[in-house]
């Protein structure tokens, strides 16, 4: 269930504050005159202990960093909406992933989401902050060499995902700042394929919604033949269990029907591993 | 009808007596317009065409360009409106003075003469046009300069323009440009030095935006430099050629002075090829972090003899092309992760797959150090006083300090939490048998 209080008009008055929780984060939003002032912290850090629902902002720690956004005195109304990160992802199972041929399998995949904040300015709302729910460690996609190996002078940046995919999420409970990706994954080699991570370039997906989660559209991903992976397609429809979700955010980067985001699928060899 | 053009311009007095004769003339205030109009008597003199002007043509001068403005604004970019404009308001007003100075009783048949229409003409349009023409280019190339190549390009088109308006007007009233250019060859070499050196610096510019995408940065600066002098060498060499300077004798000894200095500028010499050659193998960028014999810093600018770096400390530093071509350089910020080790050692106590899970849990437990490419945790061996690992993290060129300063403080934050210990180099004091003390005996005194 989404009880975060999501793409609603909040109202905060002059020298007052709000805080609000979601996965680790600590958001403390304060209007100070012609000001907003945000400070994100962590559940683990001390000024983060026992702090107020609202109140007067002096009620508040004085050491809190804020984060100052000019407006006018008489703005006084600022919204959440979800976005997905803003670097490609590389979801790591824990274990190695083997695929049968012909099969199509399909992985949900939770992504924590970030929180941006759009405050009044002028009277217009404006996208001024975003913050990750859950701090996600970085990894390197490096491009792969002829020999196999990952390049480390060429590739990009992107968060690491230390995850175990869900095949199904009937009776799965997902955490409130995620979203679900729902991604199936086709191979047509023989006998398995086995792969160990999953990059998704997130800017072409879109954002749904429903009672208890939010979704993107649905990624695919084909392993051929000759163990080739081809790069991830952007379906446009959603798991037909989630047919009543309604879509809240537009992709970032603009809707796109095929990534030429080559290995999105890490193929490892499917040699059998001797144990020391 | 009679025509209105005088024989001769009118003397002061004219002017007394024709309003007397106007005055006398006035028609009744009650006679219709239309049989003002028809008086064939008042359509000779300055009453009837004198107010027309006034009365129609400046309204009509000041309305109709903001009309026309009004109409074009969102049609036509905005500085050839702005110079359509210009032109519309000189031709107005002009024709408003001719068209006074006419009703007049003035003799303005000069005007009409080749020489003075051309200078008309030129100073209705030329002017204009030299005003709004460098800014209309400059603006609208400008969006695929550089600021500064615009702004070049701007006085040269300036400088170009009015000297066509200068040499103009000149030919209007009749005068022999080339004539005029080869009685004067001072003005002649004061043009070719100032056109050439603004030539030189546009083409150096304008090559240099042109090879931006296709070589390195530093190649560009070499290139553009090499282009800039030879061209300032080849204008002041036409200029003192246009004044009368015989240049022979400076080009025959050329080949001497060439040698003189060949062997007394050796080092610089040296430095210049090495320069080429860094140009070539490209071992660095431009605001790459670079090591040279110790000394680190940014690379600021790149030179024919040398290139300049700004230390991490902020002080700038000189280093000869032919030091970097000798000796050993790091480019440090090359590639976009790098590995930050670290070294640390624990005592003979503890248990080194205990100590190696631990170090694994605090590089996994930090977000700048990358999953992938792995960390590195070795045992490096037996220290004189501890058991020594090497901690590798992986991590983006740019968080490389911060890394090292969170992961070392993690580390001891981690061993203090799981007890184990970093030790401090001990020695131990052993007295062996060998080293006993000697056995003093004291003996009473006699």
């Amino acid at each position: 269930m989404i009880t975060f209080p999501w793409n609603q008009e909040l109202p905060l008055l002059d020298g007052h504050f709000s805080t609000f929780c979601l996965g680790s984060l600590v958001l403390v939003i304060a209007k100070a005159g012609p000001e907003w002032r945000i400070c994100a912290l962590r559940k683990d850090q001390e000024l983060a202990q026992n702090l107020p629902h609202s109140g007067l902002r002096i009620n508040l720690p004085k050491n809190l960093t804020w984060v100052p956004f000019n407006a006018t005195p008489e703005d006084s109304k600022f919204y959440f909406m979800p976005a997905l990160p803003n670097m490609p992802v590389v979801s790591r199972p824990k274990f190695p992933i083997s695929l049968s041929p012909d099969v199509r399998a399909r992985f949900f995949i939770e992504i924590p989401l970030l929180v941006e904040i759009f405050v009044q300015s002028n009277g217009k709302f404006l996208p001024v902050y975003s913050v990750a729910s859950e701090i996600m460690s970085y990894t390197w996609r490096g491009n792969i060499r002829t020999n196999g190996s990952i390049s480390s002078t060429e590739g990009e940046l992107c968060y690491s995902l230390s995850t175990s995919p869900h095949l199904s999420f009937k009776g799965k409970k997902f955490a409130e700042y995620s979203i679900i990706c729902p991604i199936e994954i086709t191979s047509r080699a023989t006998p398995t394929v086995s792969f160990d991570r999953i990059s998704l370039n997130v800017n072409h997906f879109a954002i749904y919604r429903d009672e208890t989660n939010f979704w993107t559209n649905t990624g695919r991903i084909l392993v051929s033949r000759d163990k080739e992976v081809d790069g991830l397609l952007y379906l446009s429809n959603l798991p037909k269990e989630v047919q009543n979700a309604k879509k809240i955010v537009e992709p970032r980067s603009g809707a796109l029907r095929r990534s030429l985001y080559e290995g999105a699928l890490h193929l490892i060899s499917n040699q059998p591993q001797i144990i020391k | 009808m009679k025509t209105f053009l005088a024989d001769k311009a009118p003397a002061p007095d004219d002017f007394v007596n024709l309003f007397e004769k106007f005055s006398r003339e006035l028609p009744d205030w009650g006679t219709p317009i239309w049989k003002l109009i028809s008086s064939d008597e008042l359509l000779e003199g300055f009453y009837l065409y004198g107010s027309l002007i006034l009365v129609l043509g400046i309204p009509l001068a000041i309305i109709l360009p903001r009309k026309v403005r009004g109409k074009l604004q969102n049609r036509i970019h905005e500085l050839i409106l702005s110079f359509l404009l210009r032109c519309l308001r000189a031709t107005l007003w002009t024709g408003i003075v001719i068209g006074m100075l006419l009703a007049m009783g003035y003799e303005l048949g000069w005007i009409f003469s080749q020489t003075t229409t051309h200078a008309v003409l030129l100073f209705l349009y030329g002017l204009p046009l030299t005003i709004a023409l460098p800014n209309l280019i400059s603006k609208v190339a400008g969006e695929h300069l550089q600021p500064s190549t615009r702004g070049l390009l701007s006085i040269s088109l300036k400088a170009i323009l009015w000297t066509l308006f200068f040499f103009f007007l000149l030919t209007a009233y009749g005068v022999n440009v080339a004539e005029f250019l080869q009685s004067y060859p001072i003005l002649r070499a004061a043009l070719m030095l100032i056109f050439g050196l603004l030539l030189a610096r546009l083409i150096s510019q304008l090559l240099a935006r042109f090879l931006r995408d296709r070589i390195t940065p530093q190649a560009n600066m070499l290139l553009t430099r090499i282009l800039w002098t030879a061209g300032i060498i080849i204008v002041s060499l036409w200029t003192l050629a246009i004044i009368g300077y015989d240049l022979t004798p400076f080009l025959a000894t050329a080949g001497v002075a060439g040698l003189a200095i060949g062997f007394a500028a050796q080092t610089t010499l040296s430095n210049v090829i090495s320069g080429i050659f860094l140009v070539n193998e490209r071992p660095y960028n431009l605001q790459d972090l670079i090591d040279v014999n110790g000394i680190q810093g940014f690379v600021e600018e790149i030179g024919l003899l040398s290139i300049f770096l700004r230390t991490i400390d902020n002080r700038l530093v000189r280093i000869p092309n032919e030091m970097i071509l000798k000796g050993s350089m790091i480019n440090i910020t090359r590639y976009p992760i790098r590995r930050c080790d670290i070294s640390v050692g624990v005592a003979y106590d503890e248990n080194i797959n205990r100590v190696m899970s631990v170090l694994k849990e605090v590089l996994a437990q930090n977000p700048l150090s990358l999953d992938e490419p792995e960390p590195l945790i070795l045992f490096q061996g037996f220290g004189d006083s501890s058991l020594n690992f090497l901690v590798g993290a992986w991590c983006r060129t740019q968080d490389y300090s911060t890394v090292q300063t969170q992961i070392s403080r993690d580390i001891k934050e981690a061993f203090d939490r799981y007890e184990i210990e970093i030790p401090f180099p001990h020695r131990t004091l052993e007295m062996s048998k060998d080293m006993s003390p000697i056995k003093v005996e004291i003996t009473q005194k006699q």
